[in-house]
């Protein structure tokens, strides 16, 4: 399969995908977590959308659209992302960490020229709304789905055109800039993984974080690096039973609070 | 628009009929399709309604009068607008009936229950049972649970459709009275719990998730490198609560590690 032919089909599955993240269902298909695996998953390399979707989740989910608010477009930044490691991998070699964060950093622009074309859809869409009141003064109100409809197109075709032109631009250069990529900038690279990791874990710190609630971060992370250096257990028990430990503990004293009203 | 016929009780009235409230409930997740600045979701809260107000009012000039007052502004959560779509629909009915229910009591439910009705959505799912689910759905991504993005969908949307259906239901029966209904949900207090939980999750998931592979090429983390990674994400979390963008502390993040990895720093 030729390459342009995969960008094609990744920007229509993922111009698709998309639509579920404002105009149709909001499922959450859309969300970087569903979007990249699948992604993945259908062009051959479930983990790494996996992890794509895991990053960009953890850098994205926080951002709010709430009211007139437009925030980055994480989902469509991570199918981006997920296109990119998928079409460049095979020249990058063994280094599934740094071609991830060289991925994670190509696609992060376009979410912000998403967010734009976003704002721009919504002005269109200022329109769409004064032809369905014109239809209504105009005796026609059955032109109001068509209408509707007409906006979930338009952004279905912002979406779709952006993934396609982002693609169409970065994965050749990326692969042409490859081989000339120094082992102290794939160190970098990889450094810029985990740098990503903690700043998403520290967006959600900051977002969630209460004097009240501090200790339930400090006593899971003790517990769950005890299951994990000292006590080594598999990943899943390491992270599982400090959450279900703690968990039960703070259901057990919030339930005591609610009885008997102490403090 | 809105005319008040002030109309008897009409004998012959239309009734809507349960396949009519499934196509309002069914054309509610289109709810945002074409969400503008102007008067945000108003095609959308017009187009989810149309089936139910084209059933009621057969006269073309009152179901233009009806398609028409409900293309005026309104925001509010696309999820939790089911409650209210479902008790206008109910208003709208007992209006077409001809029963003691003015279009200008119609309207003012519908804008009074609007911002509330928004802002519990936004704090319920936008703030708190998105980003719960998200980060931990992230952390089971990273250590390898193949089936997350299912669960996550599965788990994430009990709350999303039993408001799309039963809420929309809930407020068809319950009216005006969806208000106190609503209220013993008590979802602020659940987000509440959510945010803490959250904690939890993220608490647990840097030992797990930043550990790396202790292989030769990849840096290795003991435990006093592990509070290191804490104290950065502390640092880091202090940017955002000076209110660094993320996108700035990206770009600044990304140069300073590629410099790093350029000039051999910490390899």
């Amino acid at each position: 399969m030729g390459v342009i032919q995969q960008i094609f089909e990744i920007s229509l599955i993922g111009g698709l995908i998309n639509l579920d993240d404002v105009p149709l269902t909001q499922m959450m298909i859309s969300q970087p977590i569903v979007a990249a695996p699948l992604i993945g998953w259908m062009f051959g390399d479930l983990q790494a959308g996996l992890v794509i979707g895991a990053f960009f989740e953890l850098l994205m989910v926080y951002l709010l659209p709430i009211g007139c608010s437009v925030p980055l477009d994480g989902s469509l930044a991570a199918i981006i992302a997920t296109g990119i490691y998928l079409l460049v991998g095979s020249s990058f070699g063994g280094q599934p960490e740094a071609l991830i964060s060289l991925a994670i950093l190509s696609a992060l622009p376009f979410s912000a020229l998403a967010q734009k074309l976003s704002v721009l859809v919504r002005e269109v869409n200022n329109r769409i709304s004064d032809r369905a009141q014109a239809a209504v003064l105009d005796k026609t109100p059955g032109k109001i789905d068509l209408l509707h409809f007409s906006g979930i197109g338009l952004f279905f075709l912002r979406s779709f055109s952006l993934c396609l032109i982002s693609l169409l631009i970065a994965v050749p250069i990326i692969r042409s800039v490859i081989p000339f990529l120094s082992p102290g900038l794939v160190h970098g690279l990889k450094l810029l993984y985990f740098a990503y990791l903690m700043i998403g874990i520290a967006l959600l710190f900051d977002a969630f974080r209460s004097r009240d609630t501090y200790w339930l971060f400090a006593l899971s992370f003790l517990l769950a690096t005890l299951f994990s250096t000292v006590w080594p257990l598999p990943a899943w028990m390491a992270f599982g039973m400090p959450c279900v430990l703690v968990g039960a503990g703070y259901a057990l004293r919030e339930r005591l609070r609610g009885k008997y009203g102490c403090r | 628009m809105a005319v008040d016929s002030g109309k008897s009780m009409r004998q012959n009235a239309p009734c809507l009929s349960k396949l009519d409230l499934l196509r309002v409930i069914i054309r509610s997740f289109i709810f945002q399709g074409s969400w503008n600045f102007k008067k945000m979701q108003n095609v959308g809260f017009a187009f989810s309604a149309a089936p139910a107000l084209r059933r009621l009012y057969p006269d073309q000039k009152e179901q233009e009068a009806a398609l028409g007052r409900h293309l005026e502004f309104y925001n509010s959560h696309p999820y939790m607008a089911s409650f209210v779509l479902g008790a206008i629909i109910k208003m709208e009915e007992r209006h077409s009936k001809g029963e003691d229910i003015k279009i200008e009591d119609i309207l003012t439910f519908k804008k009074a229950m609007m911002g509330p009705m928004g802002a519990l959505g936004d704090s319920f799912f936008w703030a708190s049972w998105r980003p719960f689910l998200g980060a931990l759905a992230a952390a089971l991504a990273l250590i390898g649970w193949k089936l997350t993005p299912i669960a996550f969908l599965l788990v994430y949307n009990i709350p999303h459709f039993y408001i799309k259906f039963f809420g929309f239901w809930q407020g068809y029966i319950l009216e005006r009275g969806i208000v106190e209904r609503i209220r013993k949900y008590d979802l602020f207090r659940c987000s509440a719990h959510l945010k803490s939980f959250m904690l939890i999750i993220l608490g647990a998931m840097i030992p797990v998730v930043i550990k790396l592979d202790c292989k030769p090429p990849s840096l290795c983390l003991n435990l006093i490198e592990k509070l290191g990674v804490v104290l950065g994400i502390l640092i880091i979390s202090e940017f955002f609560r000076r209110k660094i963008t993320l996108t700035r502390l990206l770009v600044i993040t990304s140069s300073i590690c590629i410099l790093l990895g350029i000039l051999n720093i910490l390899k």
